[in-house]
């Protein structure tokens, strides 16, 4: 537990369960925090009412998600928070893995229901950079399991790094940024982000920057 | 319906400074203070802004907004 | 005279203000740079502070297209992170990870002010803060490399390194600079300013004023002085670590930044994403020197 005591001064407690080591430290508990506090928000909010103006007309326009759909992707919204505290919390990396890209499928899952093409062909394109990245992710954790035999980051903490390891770790990366729609992946997400409906748009991008922020660490904890 | 919303304004307002107050008297240990600061501090300023807002400023000020300058085209 | 023990409560909440006043000063020496640089004469230092003070009396009006409660909370939710990140860096020498952490949800608030109120304007400048979010590529390049120089992220130790073995900006030069380009894109009239840019009116902020607006820019005046400080003590730790260094320099930095932003140009959407992009890359160029 060496790596993770240098990233985060102290662990707060863990649940010993075999191979598999959740752990809480102040962290992933002031991520734990931040996911809650805002997928409870997020799932109170009322969607938003979009102005919409058009050439030709003298008037300006409002509108808004209509019951079913806002329904449907509240429900989206708030399983795409309790993936994401699985995502920060878990101590094992297939774990971690496996709840990234349940991120994946509810954000696509949020835009699935919205009645317009640009939005639409937005979550296929991401659905399908999604698809091709699931490789990656779980080669790379099928790599770093090959090499130490252990999937837990509290024994790979103490394991020190070299190449194959490094190779895992750079397929991790690659595996959880196509999933998250971080940097270079993210042209998807901008278009995505013309949907109506406010709460549930942000909570994606909520869930990537904490998927990006939890991957950080774990890049850190391995090797 | 004017004078609900600022009594509410105030009971709010003295319930998100209440914790701090108390934490500094009870010197609350370290993870806890952190805790009531990043939760507390925001919305206390918040409340106790909306409840300076709606304060009657000076009687001349308020003359002012009595006074219709502009009727309308 | 008797001073509260660091680490309690009063200690923590007296250090808060008084980091909300200077950061505020910071802010109004920097606005006061632009002008004269300009050739204005500019407002008085302390103007942001008074900016920020006036918005707490005026009037608030929540528009009719805004998701409540979004739209009141997520304002309320980025300056918490900033007090989070104040607390966890300065006053405590934390982890610096939780840093990281609130720089993102920071990006997030960013985004869901600009969504939350229903106006093109804001969903516009939202939109941006997503394209703009690739700022946070030199975020993980930067502690990348430090914790590969350093084998910690705990912000009391990084000090002690570099106490022991010097600067970290002599190892890691390019990291720094793209830290400050980082820092850069978080002051006032700065050349990455694509969210709150005039071609979109105030880009997220366009909707907000009144009294969530002070609590708003309490939130900036905050974060900026966190983000001056992490910068000031993750590269320059074994230089400045007495109080009035780091306040010296902080003021020093400022004046580099009021310059800069003096200076140039908005750059466009693409571009300003592309420069980013190029300092992120420069500084990975740095791990072949460790």
């Amino acid at each position: 537990m060496n790596d993770i005591l240098d990233l985060n001064s102290y662990i707060i407690g863990h649940v010993l369960f075999g191979d598999i080591v959740p752990y809480l430290t102040p962290f992933s508990l002031a991520l734990v925090i931040t996911i809650v506090v805002f997928t409870i928000f997020l799932a109170l909010s009322k969607p938003e009412l979009r102005s919409v103006t058009r050439f030709g007309e003298d008037v300006v326009r409002t509108t808004t998600v209509g019951k079913k759909e806002a329904k449907f992707r509240r429900f989206m919204t708030i399983l795409c928070g309790v993936a994401l505290i699985g995502v920060v919390t878990t101590g094992d990396i297939f774990n971690f893995t496996l709840f990234v890209s349940l991120v994946g499928i509810t954000n696509v899952g949020i835009f699935a229901v919205v009645k317009d093409t640009h939005v639409l062909d937005a979550a296929f394109q991401y659905g399908l950079v999604m698809m091709i990245c699931s490789l990656p992710l779980f080669g790379g954790v099928a790599l770093i399991l090959a090499k130490t035999g252990t999937l837990s980051l509290g024994v790979l903490a103490g394991i020190p790094g070299n190449p194959v390891l490094n190779v895992g770790r750079m397929l991790l990366l690659v595996g959880a940024v196509g999933e998250g729609a971080l940097a270079p992946f993210f042209a998807t997400k901008v278009e995505m982000i013309r949907a109506k409906g406010a709460p549930y748009i942000n909570m994606m991008h909520l869930s990537s920057l904490m998927v990006f922020t939890r991957l950080i660490e774990i890049l850190f904890i391995v090797g | 319906m004017k004078i609900q919303k600022q009594t509410k304004n105030r009971i709010l307002a003295v319930l998100t400074t209440l914790p701090i107050l108390i934490g500094i008297i009870l010197n609350t240990p370290l993870v806890i203070s952190v805790a009531i600061l990043t939760f507390f501090v925001p919305p206390s300023t918040y409340y106790l802004g909306l409840v300076l807002m709606a304060l009657p400023k000076s009687k001349k000020e308020e003359d002012e907004r009595e006074k219709i300058t502009f009727t309308g085209y | 005279m008797i001073y509260p023990a660091a680490g309690s409560m009063l200690y923590m909440l007296l250090e808060l203000i008084t980091a909300f006043l200077f950061g505020g000063l910071l802010l109004g020496l920097h606005r006061k740079i632009i002008a004269r640089i300009q050739g204005r004469p500019g407002p008085p230092i302390v103007q942001h502070l008074i900016h920020t003070f006036k918005f707490y009396i005026k009037e608030l009006t929540i528009p009719e297209t805004s998701s409540m409660p979004l739209y009141v909370a997520i304002v309320l939710a980025l300056s918490a992170v900033w007090v989070l990140a104040f607390l966890v860096g300065p006053v405590l020498l934390g982890p610096f990870s939780i840093i990281i952490m609130c720089y993102a949800v920071h990006k997030v608030s960013e985004h869901g002010i600009g969504l939350a109120s229903g106006s093109p304007y804001t969903k516009m400048g939202s939109t941006r803060a997503v394209l703009s979010a690739t700022a946070e590529m030199p975020l993980i390049v930067a502690p990348a490399l430090v914790f590969f120089k350093t084998h910690t992220l705990v912000l009391s130790d990084i000090i002690n390194y570099q106490i022991l073995h010097g600067s970290l900006f002599m190892d890691l030069p390019l990291a720094a600079i793209a830290t400050f380009i980082l820092l850069l894109s978080k002051t006032p009239f700065n050349p990455f300013g694509i969210v709150w840019g005039k071609d979109i009116v105030s880009g997220y902020k366009t909707e907000h004023f009144g009294v969530i607006r002070g609590v708003m820019m309490f939130g900036e005046i905050l974060g900026f002085f966190v983000l001056l400080w992490c910068f000031l003590t993750i590269f320059f730790g074994g230089i400045f670590n007495t109080p009035l260094t780091i306040m010296l320099t902080m003021i020093g930095v400022t004046i580099i930044l009021g310059f800069i932003c003096a200076l140039t140009p908005m750059i466009a959407p693409y571009h300003s994403v592309m420069i980013q992009w190029i300092f992120a890359l420069l500084a990975l160029i740095n791990v072949l020197f460790i």
